[in-house]
């Protein structure tokens, strides 16, 4: 088991008139090279949750598991912690600040103190990893670029550090819809070719359910549900409206059919997939 | 980042009192006549007098008194270096000897006195803001300021731009919170080394919280010009200022009570 989550509760500013309750209850195995989503409405403890990760926030009360280490007891490695699991932040374009893009993306394996010729190494293989071509890009500006291409500098320069998991805090939020499949297809690739996992933050069900192989559901600070894709939404597909996350358009429609009668299979995540169980259903006929 | 969590200087917290439901006019000027006679006045009774006041202030204003004095944090070091300073700067009749630091009766006096007075000081300020949204605090200023537009004081561009600063500093501190999260996680250290590295280690803080700055600036002010402003003139409030029995009762107890305290003690 990669991470794990033990009763874990959060709240903000303890003791001060603004305290709220983030996270109550939370109880997470995430084991190595896994695909996760991680759904629920802005403000309902995603980002809260995924920053306990890594160490950046500490629960109130609970356990926090990373490779076997307890990361709230005395002593412990952050810094390590953080080199396994890369998190990359909501818009993380707005955190370059080298001059060029060599020098953002190698920012993480200098702190790491590898030598130059391993961090040009890794610098190579993280723009790589994200489809941009060293010899046009490692002397531009960050700042030279478009938001999609920002974007994927700042993917790379978590990547160089060359995390087991990567977490993606909404990675295609304010980009559009080609960019956002742009970086929906990289982060496969990275999961596929490297065998890196991931677990992708999100609002947003459409795209991700049929991305990852299993869904996080949370609603006000707790997991309500967690599964693969198919069963979710093959089960639970009341549920998921009653909180007003929605199921994917096809999805619906495949409710639809069968709140009129027809027996099909509702956990279709693409039109494809519902494409092939209608002409299944029809051959059958 | 836990120094950024409890900064409560400029924090307002709502409650319905007598005091949030002052004019901030009045505030203000109660607060500048509590802070004038802080300086005239040289006994310890009187500061005892002014303490008390200030402190029946804050139980009225029904804000809990721990985030007042949670206000006196910062600037407690401040307040026990002038104390040193004092006690062993002073000359006149020695009470104590360690070795050549001598500590005398006056610089004792003299030390407290100052503490008391910037005790004071902050107290009372830390009531005002945490009292009055920030709003109604730069009404307040503008209002007040606009008394003095013969002499060209931009009165209403003064006023926008401290409302400007006021509104962003939440979200400013936010943002730095956000990046130093990501460049933490990205590698970067900012709790070790020494301090010309760790000033160097902020680098990666600064630069895009400048950046984000000032293309927030940018949007701001084509968003001000697509609502049509155009600075203060002929321009109302949809809070306008009436001053109240309640505003003048408290601001005639406030000025006897400074006059008295800084005539007599």
């Amino acid at each position: 088991m990669f991470i794990h989550l033990e009763d874990m509760y959060f709240t903000y500013s303890l003791g001060m008139p603004f305290e709220t309750e983030v996270l109550k209850n939370i109880n997470l195995e995430i084991d190595k090279g896994e695909f996760i989503g991680l759904i629920g409405h802005t403000g309902c403890g995603k980002t809260t949750l995924i920053q306990h990760f890594n160490g950046l926030l500490t629960p109130t009360s609970g356990k926090i598991y990373v490779e076997g280490v307890d990361l709230n007891k005395k002593g412990v490695n952050l810094k390590l912690v953080r080199q396994k699991i890369g998190l990359v932040f909501q818009y993380p374009e707005n955190q370059l600040f080298e001059e060029t893009i060599y020098q953002e993306v190698a920012f993480g394996p200098k702190k790491l103190g590898l030598s130059e010729e391993k961090i040009k190494k890794r610098v190579r293989e993280a723009l790589k990893m994200v489809d941009l071509d060293y010899n046009l890009y490692a002397e531009r500006s960050p700042f030279s670029l478009s938001g999609g291409e920002m974007r994927r500098v700042a993917l790379a320069s978590i990547l160089s550090i060359r995390p087991k998991m990567l977490i993606l805090d909404e990675p295609t939020a304010n980009l559009d819809p080609q960019g956002r499949d742009n970086i929906l297809s990289e982060i496969k690739k990275i999961h596929y070719n490297f065998g890196m996992g991931v677990v992708l933050v999100s609002h947003n069900m459409e795209k991700v359910a049929e991305t990852v192989n299993r869904l996080v559901v949370m609603h006000r600070g707790e997991i309500i549900m967690d599964g693969a894709p198919r069963d979710i939404f093959e089960k639970h597909a009341n549920e998921l409206i009653e909180v007003g996350l929605g199921l994917p358009q096809v999805t619906e429609c495949m409710h639809k059919l069968k709140e009129k009668g027809k027996d099909v299979y509702t956990g279709v995540l693409t039109v494809d997939d519902a494409e092939r169980e209608m002409l299944k259903k029809i051959k059958n006929k | 980042m836990r120094i950024l969590r409890n900064i409560s200087f400029g924090q307002y917290i709502p409650r319905d009192s007598l005091i949030h439901n002052l004019d901030p006019r009045i505030k203000i000027l109660s607060c500048l006549a509590i802070i004038i006679s802080l300086f005239l006045i040289t006994k310890f009774s009187g500061y005892l007098i002014l303490g008390s006041f200030v402190l029946i202030s804050i139980i009225i204003s029904k804000v809990h008194p721990k985030f007042v004095f949670r206000g006196l944090r910062p600037i407690l070091f401040i307040i026990i270096f002038t104390l040193i300073i004092h006690l062993f700067m002073t000359e006149g009749e020695v009470i104590y000897q360690l070795g050549f630091l001598k500590i005398t009766q006056e610089g004792l006096v003299k030390g407290l006195l100052i503490s008391f007075r910037l005790f004071i000081l902050i107290l009372a300020t830390s009531l005002l803001t945490l009292a009055t949204s920030p709003i109604s605090l730069t009404d307040g200023i503008e209002r007040l300021l606009a008394i003095f537009k013969f002499t060209g004081i931009p009165a209403h561009e003064i006023a926008m731009m401290m409302t400007i600063a006021l509104r962003f500093i939440p979200t400013l501190l936010e943002e730095t919170e956000k990046i130093m999260k990501a460049q933490i996680s990205r590698g970067a250290d900012f709790e070790s080394g020494n301090i010309f590295n760790r000033a160097k280690n902020l680098i990666p803080i600064l630069i895009p919280l400048f950046v984000n700055a000032f293309r927030r600036a940018d949007e701001l002010a084509i968003a001000m010009e697509a609502k049509c402003y155009r600075g203060g003139e002929g321009r109302t409030h949809y809070r306008e200022l009436k001053i109240k029995k309640a505003d003048i009762s408290t601001f005639v107890s406030t000025i006897v009570i400074t006059i008295i305290v800084s005539v007599m003690f």
